[in-house]
């Protein structure tokens, strides 16, 4: 019987990031750039595989785009596969993680990244749809499928 | 050209207010949010105040409120999926009725114009239209299931027992009771992604739409036999999208308001602005080809989302909305000649 | 005339209030009963003391039944309860309740009169106290007498209360428990059967209301009620019961509610089904599940998670109402899963299915767990298991996790594995343990092991010595390699996942423990001298001692073959000394290799009884003495003295001590040193007072404390003296020497200029150790000796710390926190209090220092004493949020969100009312412009 995505490959994990003279020194101003914001999410965990976003290359710092001045995120991801029926969970949890942990000056869109899900356009429009995602998360069973995502697995 | 001038800034909800409504006679201001709370402001001197908290009657946020035309009546809807009648008793609000249907979240609400019937819309795609009696009973007179996706709005004609509502199908839809039954007569289809909210303006012969596309969409009724020859079907009259203005807005607009007094147009937008717009007096065809322009960009309005704008249905210009960030402001709009 | 009539009526209050206690006779009784009653129509100021006579005349042994029967009708004719005090009307109340708990029989004739009169005596009661009494006495009334046409008044005569709520003002004495007024209001609405139809529709109500409580609390009496009221009383409404309850269940607004919401169903399903053993009650109860089923049935096809969830909730609830009702359930629901399973092609509705499978599997083995007949999981027990086992080999990880946890569950539920598969099980387990490829799955094998373990020890000591232990013999072998080149099964995991399997049950851990202790033979033996072989005798000894523990639980295998394991352990530690004197680097004389393997000595030295104590004592000092002095400087000194029993008797004491000094003092080895250092503390605390102990603590004392100065030794050997004095320190205060207060205070952080060091060794000395001066170890531990500790040092310490610059006070701090982290918690709540100040005051002052030592400080403390900062939390909080804005210090405010994400672990309660201002204030810390404050920002909030 065929499975769905029985053996996902698994991505080597960025170190963590290295803390600057910079970052230590309390006059220099630390824009919030791409990497800080993958830091926040790439700990996610799948809900389907116990391995985080990033080590399913869901998440790549490259797809995130950042503008600290403007206050606007963009944040694609990729599911592992193109008929992945928990791609709305996982942009779900994308974006709860950053709406705890951004400033709230900042817009953030989560989308698919072009091509790589089948449903692409429903699953964006959802993600998008900021009252459907308010109404989800006052869902006690949804809230808590979410919150299992978000907390770390160590 | 024109200028917003805050006059006042209302702490109204610890997290999301989404919704503002006048009541008929401008003097009463209710709001509702996340909070689960709707709060009835009033004007004390030169400032507006919180009169009464309305409590209890929802179980999750509250996403939308109508005032009944006699001002008697407060209907709001919530994510738990019920609405709640609130009756004002000499100035005092009470729960008269919990009305219980929708399977899940209800997100608009509109008493019609003579308060005889009242229409909730839903994320299960339906709209209900409940009939009331002098006893304030309600009964639900019909299930419209024509969208194929959640229905965002519902608002009635201001003259006649026509309602609209508008959808995450990224329709807008109109229906008449046709003797027999409730049914829809018309879609409008032009949008490219949700219709957010839609209004007529005070003939009830236009109407302007709010996209998640970002756009505004002006419609204009043609009724059968009309002296533009554009084609009708039955007795109903037709609608046809006359002007587009996009380019104005950076995220999707959440909402729109005509203003039965002054005829403008006003916007609450996702880039935590506030617009006006007004139409052009010196247009050549001004039924068939309107255009509109900006009168103002209130930048930002709001430290985040705008979700609701509303004008003060007696006092020109004055302006009520409402953002993610909780507060509730009120402007007013001075045009300059 | 008014005044001599006045004072007539008080005289006779003064009469008709002393209450009878005398011997008195039966024609007495009645004649002062007559005089009483006839009080009664006297003027209505005496009315109470007339009821406060008859309240004592009415318990009276003497009083007949017609008496019973005079007093309720005349307090029913004569006395309007309502415009009585509610002190006076609690006469009424209880006598009422003393007669219908000891004289029914006498109430019983009265019948509708008297259930008439009780409803007058109680409409409009507003008292709590009151109502407690009046909610109990109609409760008896519905169940015992006849209602007559009365039953509708006395149901609303309480409905009216429903559903209730009570607060008591601040200033009120007696208060009523609101948990109980209710459950006493449930138990009259539920009475009887005849107030179900009553009853019943109230309940509609409330749960059509939108007011959360009430709709609890109607939940609540339906759970109470379901099965006095019956089949009978149900039929009509359990339709509308039914919908009001899955709207709860499957809206999921509130835990609570929905718990009440699984509880009423359950208690409905257990009503309906017991009396179908009528015909007509059958169909009622086939089609009240009937229509569970079918709103739930249907859900639990569609793969959108949150109606799943709810459909299962409730099953499980009906499932658990009766075992008929548990038979439908499975019956119903079981085939559908298994269909699922197999139909479905994704890994997670795959795995859906599976765990509520599960969940049924275990609510039906509770359910049938006391019957005998055949559980209705039997029909379908060969294809579950099938599965499950099939599973082991499947593809995806988390469908051989979930197989792994489902087996286990399966051994434990009754009657699903038959005792022949038993074996077949375990051999699943290891055969996973051993070969699967994935780590998280063989960390599962080895837990779903354990837990059979504790069932069945005998199957799997018996699976564990055929199937693992033969792989410790020999190398891991290179077919077993994963793709990195590094052994799937190391000799670690093995040894591991023997200790994890042993610690589950003493017959398994007996067997292991002498594996353990042939492999760590073995490896000595070979005494590799790479990493690998110190990590894996490490390890060894680590599984030894959790073996080791396991086995001491049980009392009469511990003194037989831990005398055994004894003789084993210290064998090894002493030969490996003995032969270590060419000064190789050998594995048996590693610190950590000796450490390990005293602890598991004390283990077992621990659960000895006195003779075998003793035996084992003057074995030791033998040794010790009497050997080549020349392995005392190794460390497999440390191992004897630390472990005598309170009874035991050292032998050859003073020599033994002065050997002891001169390691702790002198020698350079530094694990000898301390351990000495120890041995002396635990001989000082168990010696018996007199001369004897009195001069070896003034010997110490002289030669130590020069030591101590900073000018005459070196760095080491201060570090030494110290070290010993603190233990010496410990051992006088525990046994409360009348010398410890001089100890204590030389500990000395007075000494402004070095303060850092005795700080440094301080905390070691104040906290629990494991290996001496426990109770564990017999140790001699006077009452309250952590407060004699605290009061002799703490004034001290807090005056130095008032005394010292500023840029010592962290020191000082540091050493405060590690004082009251010791502390018990009864003490610290009443001494902890007054240092909170000292505390919020170090947070106010100027120095930066002093600001994060103290919320460090203040981290620890929150996660010791959650109570007091409960109740602190305003003290701290302002200036907790005002610091993590600190513009010019970028460490304190990372320190103070550090310490305010401790505070998020805090009972929820206390953390609630702070949330929105909390979650305020961090909006501009996760905007701050430092990337490491935003971090630290984010931990905080979304903790």
């Amino acid at each position: 019987m065929p499975l769905e995505n029985i053996n996902p490959v698994v991505y080597q994990v960025s170190d963590d990031r290295e803390i600057t003279a910079d970052e230590e020194n309390d006059d220099v101003v630390d824009l919030i750039d791409s990497r800080e914001i993958f830091d926040l999410i790439r700990d996610i965990n799948d809900p389907e595989h116990p391995l985080t976003l990033e080590e399913l290359n869901v998440l790549e710092s490259a797809n995130i785009q950042v503008d600290d001045k403007a206050s606007r995120v963009t944040i694609q991801f990729t599911p592992t596969i193109p008929h992945c029926s928990m791609a709305t969970l996982i942009g779900l949890s994308i974006q709860v993680k950053l709406l705890r942990s951004l400033p709230t000056r900042f817009k953030v869109d989560v989308k698919i990244t072009p091509g790589t899900h089948a449903s692409e356009q429903a699953i964006n429009k959802q993600l998008g749809d900021k009252e459907r995602v308010a109404a989800a998360l006052e869902n006690r069973h949804l809230l808590a499928v979410v919150n299992r995502c978000l907390t770390p697995a160590k | 050209m024109g200028t917003l001038t805050e006059l006042c800034v209302l702490e109204a909800h610890h997290n999301r207010a989404w919704h503002v409504a006048w009541n008929p006679q401008g003097s009463l201001l209710a709001s509702c949010g996340g909070d689960k709370l709707v709060k009835i402001w009033g004007e004390e001197g030169d400032t507006w105040v919180c009169k009464t908290v309305l409590e209890g009657g929802h179980q999750r946020t509250v996403r939308c409120l109508d005032w009944s035309p006699c001002g008697s009546y407060l209907a709001s809807v919530s994510f738990d999926g019920t609405t709640a009648i609130w009756d004002r008793k000499g100035g005092e609000f009470e729960c008269s009725a919990t009305l219980e249907g929708h399977e899940n979240e209800v997100k608009g609400v509109s008493w019609s114009r003579g308060g005889s019937l009242l229409a909730t819309c839903s994320r299960d795609k339906s709209v209900w239209i409940w009939e009331v009696d002098e006893d304030q009973e309600y009964e639900c007179a019909s299930v419209l299931s024509s969208h194929t996706q959640d229905v965002k709005c519902v608002l009635w004609h201001p003259h006649e027992d026509v309602l609209v509502s508008t959808s995450y199908d990224n329709t807008i839809k109109m229906y008449t009771d046709d003797g027999d039954d409730w049914s829809c007569f018309t879609t409008l289809a032009s949008h490219d992604s949700t219709v957010w909210a839609a209004d007529l303006d005070c003939t009830g012969t236009r109407l302007v739409s709010c996209s998640d596309d970002k756009t505004l969409k002006i419609w204009q009724q043609y009724m059968p036999g009309n002296e533009y020859g554009v084609k009708t079907e039955g007795n109903n009259p037709t609608w046809k999208c006359v002007c587009t203005l996009s380019g104005f807005h950076d995220r999707p607009i959440y909402h729109v308001k005509w203003c039965h007094l002054t005829g403008l147009i006003v916007t609450a937008c996702g880039d935590d602005c506030i617009r006006v717009f007004e139409e052009d007096k010196s247009c050549s065809d001004a039924v068939n080809q309107p255009s509109f322009h900006l009168l103002v960009t209130q930048s930002p309005a709001h430290s985040e989302d705008v979700n609701c704008v509303s004008w003060s249905p007696v006092r020109p210009g004055l302006l009520a909305s409402c953002s993610d960030d909780g507060l509730v402001k009120l402007w007013q709009f001075t045009g300059e000649s | 005339m008014s005044f001599r009539h006045c004072q007539k009526r008080n005289l006779r209050k003064q009469k008709v209030g002393l209450p009878c206690h005398c011997y008195v006779y039966d024609c007495i009784v009645a004649l002062l009963l007559a005089f009483y009653i006839d009080r009664l129509k006297d003027h209505h100021a005496v009315t109470p003391h007339v009821l406060r006579g008859i309240a004592v005349l009415g318990r009276h042994q003497l009083l007949s039944g017609d008496g019973v029967a005079t007093i309720l009708h005349n307090l029913n004719s004569e006395v309007h309860a309502q415009s009585l005090t509610a002190g006076d009307r609690r006469h009424m109340y209880s006598l009422v309740t003393f007669f219908l708990q000891q004289r029914l029989t006498d109430i019983q004739p009265l019948g509708a009169d008297f259930v008439c009169g009780f409803i007058q005596m109680m409409d409009g009661e507003k008292d709590p106290l009151n109502l407690m009494l009046a909610f109990q006495s109609v409760r008896i009334i519905a169940q015992n007498l006849q209602l007559g046409v009365f039953a509708e008044e006395l149901f609303e005569v309480v409905a009216c209360y429903f559903p209730i709520e009570y607060k008591p003002t601040p200033t009120a004495t007696e208060t009523v428990d609101q948990e109980e007024l209710r459950r006493r209001l449930r138990q009259c609405l539920t009475a009887t059967s005849k107030f179900s139809e009553y009853c019943l529709p109230l309940i509609l109500e409330k749960l059509t209301s939108s007011v959360t409580s009430a709709k609890i609390e109607s939940l609540h009496v339906l759970t109470a009620g379901a099965e006095v009221f019956g089949t009978e009383g149900l039929r009509e409404f359990h339709g509308s019961l039914w919908s009001c309850i899955r709207r709860e269940i499957f809206s999921a607004v509130n835990d609570t509610l929905n718990r009440a919401a699984e509880c009423a169903l359950t208690s409905m399903v257990t009503a309906l089904s017991n009396d179908i053993t009528e015909k007509k009650n059958l169909s009622e109860f086939e089609e009240f599940i009937g229509r569970v089923f079918e709103d739930t049935i249907r859900h639990l096809r569609e793969p959108t998670q949150q109606m799943i969830g709810a459909s299962t909730e409730v099953l499980l609830a009906v499932a658990q109402g009766s075992h008929y009702a548990c038979q439908k359930v499975i019956g119903r629901v079981v085939p559908l899963l298994l269909e699922q399973f197999h139909s479905s092609q994704q890994t997670a509705q795959k795995k859906g299915a599976l765990e509520v499978l599960l969940q049924h599997i275990k609510i039906c083995g509770v359910t049938w767990q006391d019957r005998k007949d055949e559980s209705p999981l039997a029909a379908y027990r060969d294809s579950i298991f099938t599965i499950f086992v099939s599973l082991l080999c499947g593809a995806t990880v988390e469908l051989r996790l979930l197989a792994l946890s489902g087996l286990a569950q399966l051994v434990g539920t009754p009657n699903m594995v038959v005792d022949t598969e038993r074996p077949l099980v375990a051999e699943h387990f290891v055969r996973t343990l051993l070969g699967d490829r994935n780590p998280t799955v063989r960390d599962e094998a080895v837990k779903a092991l354990a837990s059979m373990a504790a069932l069945c020890p005998f199957v799997v000591r018996d699976t564990a010595q055929e199937m693992i232990v033969p792989h410790l013999n020999h190398e891991p072998k290179h077919e077993d390699e994963s793709h990195d080149g590094e052994p799937l099964v190391t000799h670690e995991f093995l040894l591991k996942a023997l200790a994890t399997v042993s610690v589950e049950h003493v017959h398994v851990a007996v067997e292991t423990t002498s594996t353990f202790v042939q492999h760590l033979e073995r490896l000595l033996a070979e005494n590799s001298t790479l990493d690998g072989a110190l990590h894996e005798a490490e390890v060894t000894c680590q599984c030894l001692h959790q073996a080791t523990s396991a086995c001491v639980t049980d009392s009469s295998i511990a003194q037989n073959l831990c005398a055994n394991l004894l003789t084993k352990c210290v064998g090894i530690l002493v030969h490996g000394a003995l032969v270590d004197s060419s000064g190789n680097k050998r594995l048996v004389t590693n610190s950590s290799i000796v450490e390990l393997l005293s602890s598991v000595v004390r283990t077992i030295v621990q659960n000895l009884d006195a003779d075998g104590a003793e035996e084992v004592m003057s074995l030791m000092v033998e040794m010790f003495i009497d050997s080549n002095l020349d392995w005392l400087n190794n460390a497999a000194a440390t191992c004897p003295v630390k472990f005598e029993p309170l009874q035991a008797h050292i032998p050859r004491q003073s020599e033994l001590i002065e050997r002891l000094l001169a390691i702790a003092t002198q020698c350079c080895h530094l694990v000898s040193s301390i351990s000495a250092a120890k041995c002396i503390g635990g001989i000082i605390n168990k010696m018996s007072a007199g001369r004897d102990l009195d001069t070896l603590v003034q010997t110490i004392c002289v030669s130590v404390t020069s030591r101590m100065e900073p000018s005459s030794v070196t760095p080491e050997q201060r570090g030494q003296a110290v070290t010993l004095w603190t233990w010496c320190t410990k051992a006088l205060v525990l046994r409360s020497h009348p010398q410890q207060t001089l100890f204590a205070e030389k500990i000395g952080w007075k000494t402004h200029s070095c303060a850092r060091l005795p700080l440094k060794h301080f905390p070691g000395c104040s906290s629990e150790s494991h290996d001496i001066l426990s109770s564990a170890m017999h140790a001699d531990i006077k009452i309250m000796y952590r407060q004699r500790f605290f009061l002799t040092t703490l004034p001290k310490l807090v005056q130095c710390f008032h005394q010292v610059d500023s840029d010592q006070k962290q020191y000082h701090l540091a050493a405060l926190s590690s004082l009251l982290k010791f502390m018990p918690k009864q003490v610290l709540i009443a001494e902890l209090p007054p240092l909170l100040p000292l505390l919020v005051q170090s947070l106010n002052s100027q120095q930066v220092a002093v600001w994060l030592s103290t919320l460090s400080t203040l981290s620890d403390l929150i996660a010791e004493m959650p109570d007091i900062f409960s109740r602190h939390i305003d003290d701290f909080l302002p200036r907790l949020l005002d610091l993590t804005q600190y513009r010019p210090d970028m460490t304190v405010r990372i320190s103070a969100l550090k310490c305010l994400a401790q505070f998020t672990t805090l009972p929820e309660h206390v953390i609630l009312p702070q949330q929105d201002r909390v979650t305020r204030h961090l909006v501009s810390a996760l905007d701050d412009h430092k990337r490491l404050v935003r971090k630290a920002a984010v931990d905080t909030r979304t903790k």
